[in-house]
């Protein structure tokens, strides 16, 4: 049995071995910052250099599509961040996200994704905290998901080893959607806005209604935020009208569960942000540059036209350094 | 819990070690620890499945007892048939209701009458068929007083679910597995390293072999509309690999497994690609389940003792059941019902057991005639597995006849290099291991370790190099 034991372990030393070796040589000479979910560098960048009170929006790339920041910005005379990267983070780095950088004073709009997961992809967690330390407190450490990930990075470093090579050499520049320099310095995605769109829309689908756990989660946020004398809203994300129709009974019914339980001011109905399927781009949640115009009119409306947002503003601006 | 996956990495090690140090000197203990890792795999999948598991144990366990203790026959056949039909009928239930049901309302709807049946709604328990047959080997046996009734509960619970055989087999047979699990085991350093060496193999068949050929041929059975006939043949060649990779590779790593914890479990493939006729492919192919069909259907309807017609019935009736054991589906039984076709003239001139012998026995390459026949043979499986692998039926006629339609001769529009190339080299080394329990049991055995641990190295990264997401073995779903 000890020998057994003894041949396995030196064995698995040696593929260990093996593999640290591999995966140095494999690995890319400097790590891409100028992937996707790098724009949260910047987007935390912005807001280290600004004061309270400022308006963050967060939620996920339904707000990176779909939001003109800058005109926000002038119509409301008050600092704006568009937090939103993607929703596959989960809604629990999102909140986790904002409770680490919100500041008394700040008004903090919210549109989630519907019945977005709370756990979100550990892939794109990592991701995101690879190119952002501060990330990793956004989210628990997952062993096995970090082996996972590991694992399967050295991998596609093997495959595309040579090919990473021929491409450094012939990189082209133009900026791809999906980069860090597809944002402006709100935080919002411009690069969409003069491209032609994709024949279809991605991310097409069905929703299964149930009780959103998220309800509570955003619950404790407002709570914490309360705490902080930071004022929070929730506005529901804009769909395309197809999917809207096929959804619309489940997409009721969460509504009307929001309105019972949610302690956070709703701002607007589900259908307020329902728009043409000619308005998207890409995915039924990101709209082109038409739709994002469109979007931010409405929004703005509906900001100027909500009271308790207008105090809250109000109390924010008279604080504002003269 | 996959075998491919990193679960799996972790759970075998921990009951691995468990099971040497901490549980040695009780074989008691031992046989507890194995049960409790059988139900925590089983669990992985869905715990609610383990009740299902747990009360089919129940049943044949105390149905077992009361056979034995029966004082007339009467009421051990009492038993005997509530025990049948019990099993049977959650198999029946599970498996094949919604097909029935199905193909009924269908041909009620051929002849205008429309009915709009009631279906379940629920997932096939994962190796119902596995463990339905384990169970019901076990009261066969008894009732046919060929073994006596187990009284260690824990003992005849590891026998239906020890792990590595739990959800696809192996088949065992009690007379096989329960004698091994009532005798103490010692370890055995030689047959740990071959255990060892046998998953790994079985990783690389299915990782390498299987899940690479299963991309193209996915590819071009979901789309055959649009590819030529030589595309077509391309695509049937390749799920001929994925299903043998994938089954097989399973069974070794079952096998490995097994042998890691003391205990052999029966051969599963003994290299059926190699076969010279379809009598000796199915003598290669699923053993464990081709000789449970054997011994606990055609044997018992007769076998070849009533003459030629006889013989020609049970083989029909055995490939059928074999097919619809498959699945609830008439591309099983077509599959199954072709295959007994094939045999036929082996089993009317009696010349099915004309290939006993490892083709080419202690040489390097096969005869002429034996090359031929391997050829033929494997084409006529080839062809057989593609309504094994098609949606339905009328999906495997237009596969079938959109390889006859003028376009057989043509360049293929599909032309993997490397996995072709994969599967040249992966036959190579099961041929030239052919003699062997799997390929690789004897490969450089006898060199020196650093030689020996390159291979294995080698054999390593090809698996990681291949491997992505956890793969589902084709055999979970029967």
């Amino acid at each position: 049995m000890k020998k057994f034991i003894y041949s396995v372990i030196v064995f698995s030393l040696l593929i260990a071995t093996i593999y640290t070796i591999i995966s140095l040589i494999v690995k890319p000479e400097s790590m891409a910052t100028n992937d996707y979910m790098a724009a949260i560098i910047d987007k935390h960048n912005r807001i280290d250099q600004l004061n309270s009170p400022k308006i963050i929006f967060a939620g996920g790339s339904n707000l990176a599509f779909g939001l003109n920041s800058e005109e926000i910005e002038d119509e409301l005379s008050v600092p704006v961040v568009n937090l939103g990267l993607h929703a596959g983070l989960g809604l629990n780095f999102i909140l986790n996200e904002l409770k680490s950088i919100i500041k008394s004073g700040d008004v903090v709009f919210l549109s989630i994704e519907y019945f977005l997961d709370s756990d979100g992809t550990y892939k794109l967690k990592k991701e995101t905290s690879n190119n952002y330390k501060e990330a990793q407190k956004y989210y628990t450490f997952d062993l096995r998901n970090e082996i996972l990930i590991n694992i399967d990075e050295t991998r596609n470093n093997i495959k595309s080893y040579k090919k990473t090579k021929k491409i450094a050499s012939n990189s082209k520049p133009e900026i791809e959607i999906y980069s860090r320099k597809a944002f402006n310095k709100h935080g919002d995605v411009i690069a969409h806005c003069e491209k032609t769109p994709p024949k279809e829309l991605n991310d097409r689908g069905i929703f299964t209604y149930r009780y959103w756990s998220g309800i509570d989660e955003l619950n404790d946020f407002y709570s914490y935020a309360k705490s902080k004398n930071v004022e929070v809203f929730f506005i529901y994300p804009n769909l395309p009208i197809t999917e809207f129709k096929k959804n619309q009974e489940v997409i009721s019914k969460l509504s009307i569960d929001l309105a019972n339980n949610l302690k956070i001011e709703i701002l607007n109905r589900p259908s307020d942000f329902v728009f043409p399927d000619s308005l998207f781009f890409d995915t039924v949640y990101h709209l082109n540059g038409k739709g994002r115009e469109l979007r931010t009119k409405k929004l703005i409306e509906l900001i100027k036209k909500s009271t308790n947002v207008q105090q809250a503003l109000e109390k924010k601006a008279d604080s504002l350094p003269k | 819990m996959l075998f491919n996956s990193l679960n799996f990495a972790i759970f075998l090690p921990i009951v691995f070690l468990l099971y040497w140090f901490a549980t040695k000197k009780d074989l008691r203990l031992q046989n507890i620890l194995l049960l409790i890792s059988s139900y925590f795999f089983y669990a992985c999948w869905d715990w609610r499945f383990l009740f299902l598991l747990i009360f089919s144990t129940l049943l044949d366990y105390f149905t077992g007892i009361k056979m034995s203790d029966a004082k007339n026959q009467n009421i051990k056949k009492f038993w005997f048939w509530l025990s049948i039909c019990i099993n049977l009928g959650f198999l029946g239930v599970f498996k094949y209701y919604n097909f029935f049901v199905e193909s009924f309302a269908n041909a009620l709807d051929n002849i205008g009458v429309n009915v709009n049946p009631w279906t379940l709604k629920v997932i096939l328990p994962v190796g119902i068929s596995f463990y339905t047959f384990h169970g019901l080997s076990y009261v066969i046996d008894i009732y046919k007083d060929r073994i006596k009734a187990e009284k260690n509960f824990i003992d005849y619970s590891v026998f239906v679910s020890f792990f590595p055989l739990l959800v696809a087999g192996p088949i065992e047979r009690a007379t096989h597995l329960l004698p091994q699990i009532q005798k103490k085991r010692t370890f055995d350093y030689t047959k740990a390293v071959d255990g060892l060496r046998q998953i790994l193999w079985g990783l690389f068949k299915k990782v390498v072999i299987a899940d690479q050929c299963a991309v193209y041929a996915n590819q071009i059975f979901n789309n055959s509309a649009d590819y030529s006939g030589s595309t077509l043949v391309l695509g049937a060649i390749f799920f001929t690999f994925q299903i043998y990779g994938d089954f097989s590779g399973y069974s070794d790593i079952a096998l490995g497994t097994a042998r890691l914890f003391g205990i052999e479990l029966l051969r599963n493939f003994a290299f059926p690609y190699f076969s010279r006729d379809i009598a000796e492919f199915w003598r290669r192919w699923h053993i464990s389940l081709s000789t449970w069909f054997r011994d606990y259907l055609y044997i018992p309807l007769g076998g070849s003792k009533g003459g030629t017609w006889m013989k020609v019935r049970n083989t029909f009736i055995i490939f059928i059941v074999s097919g619809f054991w498959h699945g609830a589906n008439w591309t099983f039984i077509v599959w199954g019902l072709l295959n007994a076709l094939y045999i036929m003239p082996s089993i009317i001139f009696n010349t099915n057991r004309n290939n006993l012998e490892i083709v080419a026995k202690g040489k390097n390459l096969p005869n002429i005639k034996d090359l031929f026949s391997i050829g033929i043979t494997f084409g006529l499986t080839v062809f057989a597995w593609i309504f094994f692998r098609a949606e339905n039926l009328s999906h495997a006629v237009q596969y079938i006849s959109q390889i006859f339609s003028g376009t057989l001769l043509s360049v293929p529009s599909v032309r993997p290099k490397t996995l072709i190339i994969m599967l040249l080299i992966f036959m190579l080394i099961e041929w030239f291991g052919r003699e062997n329990q799997y390929a690789i049991s004897n490969l450089c055995i006898k060199w020196y370790r650093p030689f020996r641990w390159t291979i294995y190295c080698i054999i390593i990264f090809f698996i990681f190099y291949f491997s992505g997401e956890e793969q589902q073995f084709i055999y979970f779903q029967f």
